[in-house]
């Protein structure tokens, strides 16, 4: 297998070629680091790279060559978001102000280590994870875009190929945004599904991690590699590793897709309606039942996810708050700190009552549907600068847009994905959201890879 | 501003939401389009939803011997 061929391939067969001495590791990061030599200076997607990357390339082949290379992920170069905490590279979680996080590996970063993963560096995000747009890099697909955001640095590097799969965090949908705006797969799995130890936090209750990828057999892999009970982390779930691999090739016989119908299908591009329709004609051609309801209560949602997620993430801010380094950040994220001042504490707890709410009405819809389908996003790729969108006959800010159809499974910490389902005519990536139940990651998958064999 | 001088910094500051005097009107102002979020979900009947936050008290860990 040659590096370029590896770079098209699913990871469990590169790492198979780099244990059976087919590959030598160190040339598949020589060729991540020649990719990201030429275009990283345009695409801006790290901030940090590994100095002993190449090193770490030629220990996988010695180990590889003396029969002790065993891990799933041997010698494959991740990136690695820079909101988590790393023992051996610096972490910033994108801000410039002076404050210093430890130099520590996490649950996740030490299961991606013992795994065998080359850890080729960390990816920028928007500062704190508090915006979609994770300035100033570019989407490689078209450079005058933004890449989404938070993980828009992790969503570049997979695209631009200056890895094989990067870490991400997801807090309204900062995993499935950049997936979908760069044309990856991005995948959040239930909220403690993977232990958030060492990662950075934003918001407590709504805080998922995961992995973005070039398929879907790849976001399995990175989910069951990174998954598992984390004692240090209070949101943690106290449930085995998943096995998700095996649910890629369960067929379409029997599954149930729900479609629901209001706000998942609200103010969205004709371009991305038309790829989204599509692909559900498409799940129904391969023989799915597809199901279609409503939940009217979605329309209090933002509302919910706006008390919650700035009133936290004030509160961990506090101390910077109070000692002024918030005046150092950027403008728009010192600006959402600061206004999470302003929400009441019964905003708050009406917020995690109407959470309690939409579970209820969820659980009832998942009695039905096995997931639920829709666009992962009402636009495609914005242009970096634009600051509205006119979707039918209102105009509204990018930024609202952006998460509209992403948040509400941060609420119900559901395992959501976003997988690509076409381009619009400019060639932007469209993406398509499947969610499921809590802990049924394997119908996301199972639906995902059905997504992904339609095209 | 990180160089100024602390003392100075925190008398800038209303007690109340800890912001920058200077500042107050105008994240007020950007607030209110997320306010009227919140007015809306405030508005919503939740009868006798219990919060999704529940405190879970703390077991000693070892029994006294």
């Amino acid at each position: 297998m040659t590096p370029d061929e590896a770079l098209g391939a699913p990871i469990a067969d590169v790492a198979a070629a780099i244990r059976q001495g087919r590959l030598a590791s160190a040339d598949l990061v020589a060729q991540c680091l020649a990719a990201i030599d030429a275009r990283d200076g345009t695409l801006q997607a790290f901030v940090h790279l590994a100095a002993d990357a190449h090193a770490q390339g030629r220990r996988a082949d010695e180990a590889a060559r003396s029969g002790r290379a065993t891990g799933p992920l041997h010698g494959i170069p991740i990136a690695v978001k820079d909101n988590y905490l790393t023992a051996d590279m610096t972490t910033t979680a994108g801000t410039s102000a002076d404050i210093a996080f430890p130099n520590e590996d996490g649950a996740a970063i030490t299961k991606l280590r013992e795994a065998g993963a080359i850890l080729i560096g960390k990816t920028r995000m928007h500062e704190f994870a508090w915006g979609m747009e994770t300035p100033p890099t570019r989407n490689p697909v078209d450079q005058g875009r933004v890449p989404g955001g938070s993980s828009g640095g992790s969503g570049a590097a997979v695209t631009a190929g200056f890895c094989l799969a990067a870490t991400g965090s997801d807090t309204g949908g900062s995993i499935r945004i950049p997936a979908s705006l760069c044309g990856n797969v991005g995948f959040k799995p239930t909220f403690g599904r993977i232990g958030r130890s060492g990662i950075v936090p934003h918001s407590w209750s709504l805080d998922h991690a995961g992995p973005l990828t070039r398929n879907v057999a790849d976001a399995a892999l990175l989910v069951d590699i990174m998954s598992g009970h984390d004692p240090a982390d209070a949101g943690s779930a106290d449930e085995p590793p998943t096995h998700l691999v095996s649910a890629i090739g369960r067929g379409a016989a029997g599954l149930r897709v729900g479609v629901c119908r209001n706000h998942f299908f609200e103010q969205l591009d004709p371009e991305v309606e038309a790829a989204v329709e599509a692909t559900i004609a498409g799940l129904g051609r391969i023989g799915v039942d597809i199901v279609e309801f409503a939940v009217p209560e979605l329309r209090y949602g933002l509302g919910a996810i706006f008390a919650i997620e700035l009133a936290s993430s004030t509160a961990y801010h506090l101390p910077h708050l109070s000692a002024g380094h918030v005046d150092a950040y950027r403008d728009d994220v010192r600006l959402l700190v600061e206004m999470g001042r302003l929400v009441s504490g019964s905003d708050y707890l009406q917020a995690e009552r109407y959470r309690a709410l939409l579970a209820q009405r969820f659980q009832e819809v998942f009695e039905t549907v096995d997931v639920v389908v829709g666009p992962t996003m009402p636009i495609t790729a914005w242009e970096i600068g634009q600051t509205e969108v006119v979707l039918g006959d209102r105009r509204e800010s990018v930024l609202e847009t952006s998460w509209r159809f992403t948040y509400p499974w941060n609420l119900l910490g559901s395992p959501a994905i976003s997988v690509p389902c076409g381009t619009d005519s400019r060639g932007l990536p469209i993406g398509f959201q499947i969610a499921a139940s809590a802990f049924d990651e394997a119908s996301v998958i199972r639906a995902a890879a059905l997504v992904e064999r339609l095209r | 501003m990180s160089n100024d001088d602390p003392t100075e910094a925190a008398r800038r500051r209303d007690p109340d939401t800890l912001i920058v005097t200077e500042r107050l009107d105008e994240v007020r102002r950007a607030y209110a389009a997320i306010e009227g979020q919140i007015a809306m979900l405030r508005s919503l009947d939740l009868r006798e939803v219990h919060p999704a936050v529940v405190y879970r008290p703390l077991k000693r860990q070892k029994e006294p011997s």
